[in-house]
């Protein structure tokens, strides 16, 4: 049988925030765009738990953040120092588990079925896990512990923050049933509202429905839920899965007309992207650009390399150049978002002749690389090239 | 404006045209060619703001000048749809053009030339007039090596040199390069280096006549071949040209010397079974024997091929990217070509076996690390 462990990091931008600063500890954090004094037009990244007392969770817009708790922290996300700390979380992860799957910077499934007796029992590596979190990085996890990886994620949401929930094979169906159906994976608002109209709320009352109804009513995805709503998920914890794409994005306070100040944004967010890029030692044969002009008529263009990248330079080329053509009539610009994808391990391939230099470039951006990670994301930045 | 023309002359001309004019552009007027009737002829223009063609057509009536920009796509088709007979053209009210030909009439809807784009003006140009089969040559030589990444838009073009004593041109996209010298024709015009793009190399290869001369302007920004009733005008692609010659190996010390036909026709087919990404095939040196071999681990196919060459260094493989490596093979002209190796992660430098006069041709390819 599998034993799955699922690690949820509390809060995560937010908990590093208030870690860093004992002066905004048990103060509502909100992490995301300018509030602009209620006027900012960008959206709430992470919310601290004070902060969701007052109705304020990530993805809302950072305007309506300001309505509910004006007097909230409102931090910039600071992506790389996030990235830093998840980094070190992962890898005290892989001292206990043979197969990690980082689903994200705050959360990742750990398969440790066959390793349980070399640490004598999933809970005790879980609880380890747990306790060098708190001692290591002075942040809380909640950890859910199951046979699937529907069950740990759902034990894991159970008791948060800091929660430690096991459910075991035989306890499945009663950790379950009570739970609302929003709960379960693939009940989302739509999901949630037809079975609503149906008088189905519970997970006990959803396995009442027959496998039949649910099939015709929501196709391929009612087979799905007859299954989640047993506790059935045979998906396995893949290692080797990682984010099939990485972008930062950018909304001005208002709109922006300026070339050099678009320029120089696009610059700022190529440095980003590079960053992440090359922190997890891969390249990119794919740029996208993202655009949106003031009247949210939103234009992505991707740009396909014949040579994988990964200096913050070469995604900036290509990003302003496209920027360069989806604008040539110097609208007045929303938002810009830059993105790799088509990512590979870096290392190997087609060599060039100009590689010395190409070297001391991509030796130039990682000593940038780990000034930031020492010194934080503002130590160093790359100036504007005009 | 109102004349007649033939419809062969037209549509060779238009298809000419053709060849800069963007089928799809964010400025929609450069979708048109400008028709100008003057005393002389009649001149047809487009443009895609880089690249600008001109060309003066006889016609056979010329009735009061005048202008008008026409939609390149609904004009080209019309005439390429018509029999090789004489057209009536008139400019009637409002910008509408009337065509007339022994069975039909027919009205486009045209521009005002004031919407088109003025043509670039050379400032302290100079001229010179050089063989075409010289700059033909030169050019078909270097163009396939051109960069088309816009990492580095310097590569972007047939870098063209004029020095003193030689005239030179050299591309390179990083991975291989080609570089040809010419020492035995001399420009009557002060050094000077120019980033051709490679739109306009292929206009004017199309161009270019077998014999004869054509003269070049050239100033800071442009240049512009005049070829008799055609000109040809292209911005320079700017930026810093990379030092080259610093890439250039001079200490490659093993030599292969291999059919070029037999090399073509294996690495083909042993090509076939390379990873379709990356085209990576292993050339396996040992004395006077090269194995030529490729597999995709992904969809499990291989192939290899033996081949007699002559080869006095010690065994070594190397691996390369196979269209790179057909390009090059493609342009050396001799029977024979020679590679001048060093190690599998530094360039190969590649030569025909024999020289033309007054010329020295070299081409340079980077490996592909073997994992």
């Amino acid at each position: 049988m599998r034993v799955i462990i699922h690690v949820d990091m509390d809060a995560f931008y937010a908990s590093i925030e208030q870690r860093d600063n004992p002066v905004i500890r048990n103060r509502p954090v909100v992490v995301g765009a300018d509030p602009a004094g209620g006027s900012g037009r960008g959206v709430v990244s992470a919310a601290s738990y004070e902060a969701r007392t007052f109705g304020i969770h990530s993805a809302m817009p950072i305007s309506t953040a300001y309505k509910r708790c004006p007097h909230a922290v409102f931090l910039p996300v600071d992506t790389e120092k996030y990235c830093r700390v998840s980094s070190g979380i992962m890898a005290l992860f892989h001292e206990y588990a043979p197969v990690v799957e980082a689903v994200s910077l705050d959360e990742a499934f750990l398969d440790v079925s066959g390793v349980q007796r070399l640490f004598s029992g999933a809970e005790r590596i879980a609880r380890t896990i747990k306790e060098r979190i708190l001692s290591e990085h002075r942040l809380t996890a909640s950890v859910g512990i199951a046979p699937n990886k529907l069950l740990a994620k759902m034990a894991s949401e159970f008791d948060k923050p800091d929660g430690f929930t096991v459910v075991p094979q035989e306890r499945v169906q009663q950790f379950l049933d009570p739970l609302p159906v929003s709960a379960l994976w693939g009940v989302g608002k739509k999901t949630d509202v037809r079975l609503a109209a149906m008088g189905v709320r519970t997970v006990r009352q959803l396995r009442a429905v027959p496998q039949q109804d649910l099939e015709s009513i929501f196709g391929k995805n009612g087979g799905s839920l007859w299954n989640y709503a047993r506790g059935l998920d045979d998906s396995p914890v893949e290692a080797g899965r990682q984010a099939k794409s990485i972008s930062n994005e950018h909304t001005f306070a208002r709109d922006e007309t300026c070339p050099e100040v678009i320029a120089d944004t696009i610059l700022q967010l190529s440095e980003k992207v590079g960053f992440r890029l090359r922190n997890r030692r891969l390249t990119a044969k794919t740029i996208t650009f993202k655009l949106r002009f003031e009247d949210f008529q939103t234009l992505v263009r991707a740009k396909t390399v014949d040579h994988p990248v990964s200096l913050s330079e070469d995604i900036y080329a290509a990003a302003v150049g496209i920027y360069g053509e989806l604008n040539r009539e110097r609208r007045p610009v929303r938002l810009i978002g830059v993105g790799v994808s088509h990512l590979g391990e870096s290392g190997g391939g087609q060599m060039s002749f100009f590689s010395e230099e190409r070297e001391t470039r991509e030796q130039l951006s990682l000593t940038i690389d780990e000034i930031k990670k020492r010194f934080g994301e503002n130590a160093i930045r790359r100036g504007p090239r005009y | 404006m109102k004349f007649s023309i033939n419809q062969s002359t037209l549509l060779e001309a238009l298809q000419n045209i053709g060849r800069v004019v963007p089928t799809r552009s964010t400025t929609p007027i450069l979708e048109n060619i400008l028709f100008d009737l003057e005393d002389g002829g009649l001149k047809i223009t487009g443009t895609d703001l880089e690249v600008s063609i001109t060309t003066r057509v006889p016609v056979e009536q010329v009735d009061t000048p005048g202008s008008i920009a026409l939609p390149a796509r609904v004009m080209t088709e019309m005439i390429r749809s018509l029999p090789d007979i004489s057209i009536q053209f008139e400019l009637e009210e409002n910008n509408k053009l009337k065509i007339t030909t022994d069975k039909g009439r027919y009205h486009v809807s045209g521009l005002s030339k004031d919407n088109y784009p003025e043509q670039p003006q050379f400032s302290d140009a100079e001229n010179f007039t050089v063989p075409n089969q010289l700059i033909a040559r030169m050019l078909q030589k270097t163009i396939f090596a051109v960069s088309s990444e816009e990492l580095r838009p310097a590569l972007m073009g047939v870098f063209l040199q004029i020095m003193p004593d030689e005239f030179r041109m050299v591309a390179t996209d990083g991975h291989r390069l080609s570089k040809i010298v010419n020492r035995g024709f001399k420009a009557e015009v002060s050094p000077l280096k120019m980033i051709i793009p490679p739109k306009a190399v292929q206009i004017a290869l199309k161009n270019l006549e077998e014999e004869g001369d054509t003269e070049l302007t050239i100033d800071q920004t442009g240049l512009q071949f005049n070829f008799g009733n055609t000109t040809l005008y292209t911005r320079l692609v700017e930026g810093e040209y990379p030092d080259y010659e610093r890439v250039i190996p001079r200490d490659n010390d093993k030599t292969l010397t291999v059919d070029r036909e037999l090399l073509i026709s294996s690495v083909k087919r042993v090509s076939l079974f390379a990873s379709a990404l990356t085209h990576q095939i292993r050339l396996e040196l040992s004395p006077n024997q090269l194995l030529v071999c490729s597999e995709d681990l992904e969809v499990g196919g291989e192939g290899r091929e033996t081949l007699d060459v002559e080869y006095d260094g010690e065994p070594m493989e190397i691996g390369y990217n196979a269209n790179y490596l057909l390009d090059i093979l493609r342009h050396a002209d001799t029977e024979q070509v020679v590679f001048k190796l060093k190690s599998p992660v530094r360039a190969a430098l590649i030569t025909p076996t024999a020289e033309n006069e007054n010329e020295s041709f070299i081409m340079l390819i980077m490996p592909i690390k073997l994992g």
